[in-house]
């Protein structure tokens, strides 16, 4: 069985790219829609990475951090923002919140799963 | 930059009225039918959102299922090269047809050789029965003498008298037997007759089945070499056409994946569509209390500016040329 990341993104089109890429790639993929769906799927199994948006409607993708990194399951799983964010400060409240990485949309599929392969937990 | 306000009448072509009332019913009107504008922008606005959205999102899950039966036909004709090119599979195949074919060939010219082995025990008994006849004639050529010696003897123990009776007995017994031998002897000689007959149609048999059997082994043989050099070339061909199969998939579905990948920008376009519309809401907001006085409408422009969330978007707002398109950056931490 393949690494499990969770991609979590309100846009249906930007799961689905994404999750393309990852599948190619030999990963499992879970979907969620937003902070507040991905809090509710997890759980159920381990997951070796997250993905996550950061302007979603609901629990927006920063305060989906802050509220992962609360759960003791889930303290050390790395998170990596895909965002079309770029101010500065949006980027600093991410790495405070415990983000490994930041990627901006739109992505090169080997860029993105070059910093998947790195920062998945073995 | 003139103020907002100005700028409206301007582009609506309204004059400022300097008399109080009219001034103000002109006023007025301007921003009810700015107002009304402005909702008309937004529900046009939100439903080229949705549009754009629904569209991508069904295009998105078409390629998405182009993708996925790609790299099942992909992987089934990557399978299938690896089976004819793995290992030298395919000539080991070609080469194990020929061999079971040529164990086929040896096992008919071992029967073939069976059967001439057979022809020539049959003409070994054929020599043997003809050695037998011979014998027979020799039998019946004694006997025809020991016939004449009884004979001979009869007539010298006539002569002899009555010493020559007793010798005249045992001529007869000779005669006797002698006849007995011939008689025997003929028998042999036609039972001899009969089995060299038979014996000589099977030989003629076997002889005739042998020149058959070469024959049909010549043909065998120039068959097999036929099958087995069409098999190669038809495998050579399916061998080209897989790798060509394949070529043509991988290309394929990496055009699939660069198409899949520009529907990121429905993203930003719908992000940025919707920055526009709720500016457009909470300008329409504004208006209720009349038309917005300049600090409002600069609190409005600041709102604006503080939902980009990309930095074209800040360029556009600011009539900036686009530098190069980037595409998106890494950062780890």
């Amino acid at each position: 069985m393949g690494k499990c990341v969770m991609i979590v993104d309100d846009s249906s089109s930007v799961r689905t790219v994404v999750g393309i890429a990852l599948r190619g790639a030999g990963y499992e993929v879970l979907e969620a829609s937003d902070g507040s769906d991905a809090l509710k799927k997890l759980g159920g199994q381990k997951i070796h990475l997250i993905i996550s948006d950061v302007n979603m409607p609901g629990m927006d993708g920063l305060t989906f951090l802050k509220e992962l990194k609360k759960l003791a399951a889930f303290k050390f799983t790395p998170v990596m923002m895909l965002t079309t964010e770029t101010a500065a400060d949006k980027v600093a409240v991410g790495k405070a919140e415990g983000a490994r990485a930041w990627m901006t949309k739109p992505f090169q599929p080997e860029q993105m799963l070059s910093a998947v392969q790195k920062l998945v937990l073995p | 930059m003139l103020p907002l306000a100005e700028r409206t009448l301007q582009a609506l072509g309204l004059r400022h009225e300097h008399a109080g009332d009219l001034h103000i019913d002109a006023s007025a009107q301007a921003v009810h039918t700015v107002g009304a504008l402005g909702e008309v922008w937004q529900r046009q606005v939100d439903a080229a959102i949705q549009l754009g959205t629904q569209s991508v999102d069904d295009l998105t899950t078409t390629f998405s299922d182009i993708d996925r039966q790609l790299s099942q036909a992909l992987a089934l004709t990557q399978q299938a090269a690896q089976r004819l090119k793995g290992d030298g599979a395919m000539s080991g195949a070609v080469d194990h047809a020929n061999a079971k074919l040529s164990d086929v060939m040896a096992r008919i010219q071992e029967a073939v050789d069976a059967n001439h082995a057979m022809l020539a025990t049959v003409t070994d008994a054929v020599n043997a029965v003809r050695e037998l006849n011979e014998t027979a004639q020799s039998v019946e050529r004694i006997s025809q003498m020991t016939t004449l010696l009884s004979i001979n003897a009869r007539i010298e123990a006539a002569r002899a008298g009555e010493a020559g009776q007793g010798f005249s007995v045992v001529a007869d017994e000779v005669r006797r037997l002698a006849a007995q031998s011939r008689q025997e002897s003929m028998t042999i000689m036609q039972r001899v007759a009969r089995i060299e007959a038979v014996i000589l149609q099977a030989a003629e048999s076997a002889e005739a089945q042998r020149s058959r059997d070469l024959e049909l082994i010549q043909r065998s043989r120039d068959d097999v070499e036929q099958i087995v050099s069409e098999l190669g070339a038809s495998m050579s061909e399916v061998m080209e056409a897989s790798d060509g199969l394949c070529e043509i998939g991988e290309q394929t579905r990496a055009s699939v994946g660069m198409a899949l990948m520009q529907f990121q920008y429905q993203d930003r376009v719908s992000q940025r569509l919707s920055h526009v519309r709720d500016s457009m809401h909470a300008f329409g907001d504004a208006l209720e209390g009349g038309w917005p006085s300049e600090p409002a409408a600069q609190a409005l422009e600041a709102r604006l500016l503080a939902s980009y969330t990309m930095p074209e978007e800040g360029r556009i707002h600011r009539n900036e040329p686009e530098p190069q398109q980037g595409e998106g950056g890494l950062m780890l931490f």
